[in-house]
């Protein structure tokens, strides 16, 4: 039996590559936004003095900008 | 055991190291894309074959993939990535040539991968003020509030440093293993391996073909 036309142009619309890549985009985007905030958090309480403030702040900056990040990948068509 | 992948024969250029392994290689896969671009344009047939069946082949699909992500204003930017698409796998497929002199992948250089990166990252931004003007430009960093500014120059800033990272990671991993494979087991091991990072490498120049493609929709549509 033939299938419905929308559940045939969402089979033949996926994929699996493009995923991939999208995903493994996400996933490293959150990586490297947490890496830098904590760098800078390092560095700033290096140069501030403000140990362990910065590296808080910057933490909690470069996970909240990772998750911003993964939900506006996801968004994306 | 002594590992060569990753080490560079290095010169000072300017005041500045210069990693020449990289730069020869690089220019080999320049030169390379162009004469198969060349042999696949000169002489062109109704009905295709030969280099110009094959390049046809994947312009075709790769154009597809591009009109999927960006839209019908794809035509845009499609030199661009085709360029970065046909540069890259050639690039990634060098380091496999059965030889110890100079035959590194340019793209197992960090050097390279982030001048990819930060120039794809210039595209993007240049396409966006060219299609919608400045004011839109500097307004898209405060979207979807003007709280979310700082977030989105950490995402700017990262988005480079992911796609340069991805691919030289891939790329130098691949080529590390396939160097240890050879000195545990110099025959039949390392031929599966250089099959498989074929593969690899076709794929990581998708990947990143693909983002920076994803990227553009913004800037283009």
């Amino acid at each position: 039996m033939e299938k419905p036309r929308h559940t045939r142009d969402k089979q033949s619309d996926f994929n699996p590559l493009r995923s991939a890549a999208v995903a493994s985009g996400a996933g490293l985007t959150m990586l490297t936004c947490i890496g830098l905030c904590v760098y800078a958090g390092l560095r700033c309480d290096e140069y501030f003095g403000t140990s362990p403030w910065g590296l808080v702040g910057f933490s909690i900056l470069g996970a909240v900008s990772g998750i911003w990040s993964v939900i506006k990948q996801m968004l994306r068509k | 055991m002594h590992l060569h992948t990753g080490t560079h024969v290095v010169t000072e250029l300017f005041g500045m190291q210069v990693n020449l392994d990289t730069i020869f290689t690089t220019w080999l896969a320049a030169i390379i894309v162009i004469l198969v671009t060349l042999a696949a344009t000169r002489g062109r047939a109704m009905v295709p074959s030969g280099v110009q069946n094959a390049v046809e082949m994947l312009v075709e699909a790769l154009c597809n993939q591009f009109q999927d992500n960006i839209g019908h204003k794809y035509r845009q930017v499609a030199t661009w990535l085709l360029t970065l698409f046909l540069f890259i796998f050639t690039s990634n497929q060098i380091g496999l040539l059965p030889t110890n002199h100079l035959t590194a992948s340019p793209t197992n250089d960090v050097n390279t991968t982030l001048g990819l990166a930060i120039a794809s990252s210039l595209a993007i931004h240049f396409y966006f003020i060219k299609n919608k003007g400045v004011g839109h430009w500097l307004g898209h960093f405060f979207k979807p509030f003007s709280v979310f500014v700082i977030m989105n120059l950490v995402e700017e800033v990262a988005r480079p440093i992911t796609l340069a990272m991805r691919l030289f990671g891939n790329i130098l991993a691949g080529e590390i293993l396939l160097e240890v494979l050879y000195a545990l087991a110099p025959w039949l091991v390392p031929m599966i391996w250089i099959g498989f990072s074929l593969f690899v490498g076709a794929v990581q120049a998708y990947i990143f073909t693909t983002l920076v493609s994803i990227y553009l929709k913004e800037s283009v549509e």
